[in-house]
């Protein structure tokens, strides 16, 4: 075997190797299971924010304040209501990056809390300190969040911490609500965590709108909610944020590597000794 | 400085073996949040698409100002306004700060694709395969590649995407066919960059001649020295400020130059001019201030790396004498050299 065709044999061996580790994350969709009809109180954004400043609509649940946590956490402060929604601005320069809000509202015994986040492309600290705050009573948090630029994917899994009174909660039966119609239904770990493999459900929507940015971008909300009776009170708390496809959502893989080969055979006359071989 | 065992090279190996890591797997080590830390005060370093990296390459957000801020904007107010170019302006003043220090040792010192080009022409040394040096009137030819793709696809392109008279795919039209997004995603083990997005023809066309570049460049590396760098928009953005930085090469005219010649085939981007001029002109759009053609300089004094008044690194004829001993200019070991430690020449 010469030496151009050893060369050519370990170049595709190293692609065909990274394909495998690539096409080993991908996971299964999750199964549909028919969840709670009670629709989750949720905070939804309202399009046409800026980058310092951001607007939520109330859903399901309804409240004259929510309360606002940095990324550094701390106690947080109130903002108000107005006609359903609330207006969020980061506290100025690199102060940004993500920020918590949650509400909260008391009808007779039960307590429901919706909480979600926001991120602001304005350098600011991690956003740790916001995670480990406690917010209500029972509190379902991210472990991690997304990094800057980057969002939850169809196919990852990412955990999700569920806390009572700030104690993990084991055995708690959380529901995952999608967008595009996933149910699920989990439970916490003996340390209170659960496991969301986000769903690769985008495939039957129709092609988002083009646009200059990424308005266009497929993106769905979901709902992880968790319901808890002490007997004196029933609390129900949710976390909704968004997904975005998955890595390989409509890209072909079989091609990019058709052609890279492709490319290697164009490149292939270079490292082959000529007969006369002469520094050119 | 060229006396005991220093080797300048190795040092630079060294360097650029650090900094592959770091880029690259430092989002790993450091922590899921501290590399958001990082890419906001480094801007300048590896790729957005790796999500990894502990950095991002400055391309990305050049191409998401002009397409974002700039373009929308002057869609958006049907005019221009001086608050769209302050983000653009700091990215830039974020960028140039960077390169101001560093400039064009950024590509020969810190580039993640750099050096991977650098071990794939390592390997093509010890599997033997001939080396193919440009000549003066090809490397003529192939200068300009790298100033289209900057006006084009880093500048034109993004600002169009803006301004709504191009696919969305254009509005990272240099990112959409970067090697570099392919390569060294592949070394954090996902394939994805390789895959070709076939939702559209602009994304379809991008992923396509994005993965035959990688291809072609993985393997002509093997023969060519550094064949994407002599393209990339990065050096053509350095070429634009290196007479501003502090880090510089410095030729002095020497009559012996004329017979010589060796600085330009130890050059891994064989640019003529480090052997036939001298003063500014030496300090051509090329380099990459890796120094070679200063530790094969077999004079002297002639050719030297400075930063502000501070030299590096120059030529010595002791240097040389052990250096040639060790590795040919055109990189290929020596291998009974290697094997003793010199402590003198």
């Amino acid at each position: 075997m010469d030496y151009a065709t050893r060369t050519f044999l370990l170049a595709i061996v190293v692609f065909a190797n990274a394909a495998a580790a690539a096409a080993s994350r991908h996971a299964a969709d999750l199964p549909t299971i028919v969840g709670s009809s009670r629709e989750s109180p949720v905070l939804l954004p309202v399009a046409g924010h800026s980058r310092r400043e951001k607007v939520l609509r109330l859903s399901g649940i309804d409240a004259s304040r929510v309360k606002v946590w940095g990324p550094d956490g701390g106690s947080g402060w109130l903002l108000p209501v107005i006609q359903g929604k609330t207006t969020v601005k980061t506290r100025g320069p690199r102060r940004g990056g993500y920020h918590w809000v949650g509400v909260r509202e008391v009808r007779g015994r039960y307590v429901d809390s919706a909480n979600t986040v926001l991120y602001f492309s304005n350098p600011g600290p991690a956003p740790r300190g916001m995670l480990t705050a406690r917010k209500s009573e029972l509190d379902i948090l991210p472990v991690e969040l997304p990094r800057e630029h980057r969002h939850y994917r169809a196919g990852e899994r990412w955990d999700f911490l569920v806390r009572l009174h700030g104690e993990p909660l084991p055995g708690a039966s959380v529901r995952f609500v999608s967008r595009n119609g996933t149910r699920e239904r989990l439970r916490t770990d003996a340390r209170g965590l659960v496991s969301v493999v986000f769903p690769s459900d985008f495939a039957d929507l129709p092609e988002p709108s083009p646009g200059h940015g990424h308005r266009g971008r497929r993106k769905a909300g979901f709902v992880l909610s968790v319901s808890h009776d002490d007997g004196e009170s029933v609390l129900n708390t949710s976390f909704n944020y968004h997904y975005i496809p998955g890595a390989y959502y409509n890209k072909d893989l079989r091609l990019g590597i058709g052609f890279a080969v492709l490319g290697m055979v164009a490149a292939t006359p270079l490292i082959r000794r000529r007969d006369k071989e002469t520094r050119s | 400085m060229t006396t005991g065992g220093f080797v300048l090279g190795r040092v630079r190996l060294g360097v650029q073996i650090v900094a592959l890591i770091v880029l690259l797997y430092g989002g790993s080590v450091l922590g899921h949040y501290m590399s958001d830390m990082l890419s906001n005060a480094l801007p300048a370093l590896a790729c957005a698409y790796d999500e990894q990296t502990s950095d991002y390459c400055v391309l990305i957000p050049t191409q998401h100002q002009l397409h974002h801020r700039v373009g929308e904007a002057i869609v958006r107010l049907q005019g221009f306004a001086f608050t769209m170019l302050v983000p653009l302006l700091f990215t830039f003043l974020n960028f140039f700060l960077l390169f101001i220090v560093l400039n064009k040792a950024f590509c020969g010192w810190i580039c993640p694709l750099g050096t991977v080009q650098e071990l794939l022409y390592r390997l093509g040394r010890w599997l033997k395969r001939p080396l193919r040096y440009l000549k003066p009137d090809r490397i003529g030819r192939v200068r300009p590649i790298k100033w289209l793709l900057l006006l084009g696809l880093v500048m034109a392109l993004p600002l169009a995407t803006g301004l709504g008279v191009a696919p969305h795919a254009a509005g990272d039209a240099f990112c959409q066919i970067c090697p570099s997004r392919v390569i060294t995603t592949l070394a954090t083990g996902t394939a994805e960059q390789l895959a070709v997005n076939t939702s559209g023809w602009a994304d379809t066309t991008f992923g396509a001649l994005r993965a035959f570049l990688v291809g072609f460049v993985v393997i002509a590396a093997l023969a060519v020295r550094q064949p994407f760098c002599r393209i990339c928009p990065m050096l053509a953005l350095h070429a634009v400020f290196r007479r501003l930085s502090l880090t510089r090469l410095v030729k002095v005219e020497n009559e012996r130059c004329e017979k010589c010649g060796i600085c330009t085939k130890a050059c891994p981007m064989d640019i003529p001019e480090i052997w036939q001029a001298h003063g500014t002109k030496a300090f051509g759009e090329d380099c990459t201030l890796c120094g070679r053609c200063a530790e094969y300089c077999p004079d002297q004094g002639v050719i030297s790396i400075k930063t502000g008044p501070f030299v590096v690194f120059e030529s010595s004829r002791d240097y040389y004498r052990k250096r040639i001993k060790r590795e040919k200019p055109d990189g290929t070991a020596v291998r009974k050299a290697t094997d003793k430690p010199r402590r003198d020449a």
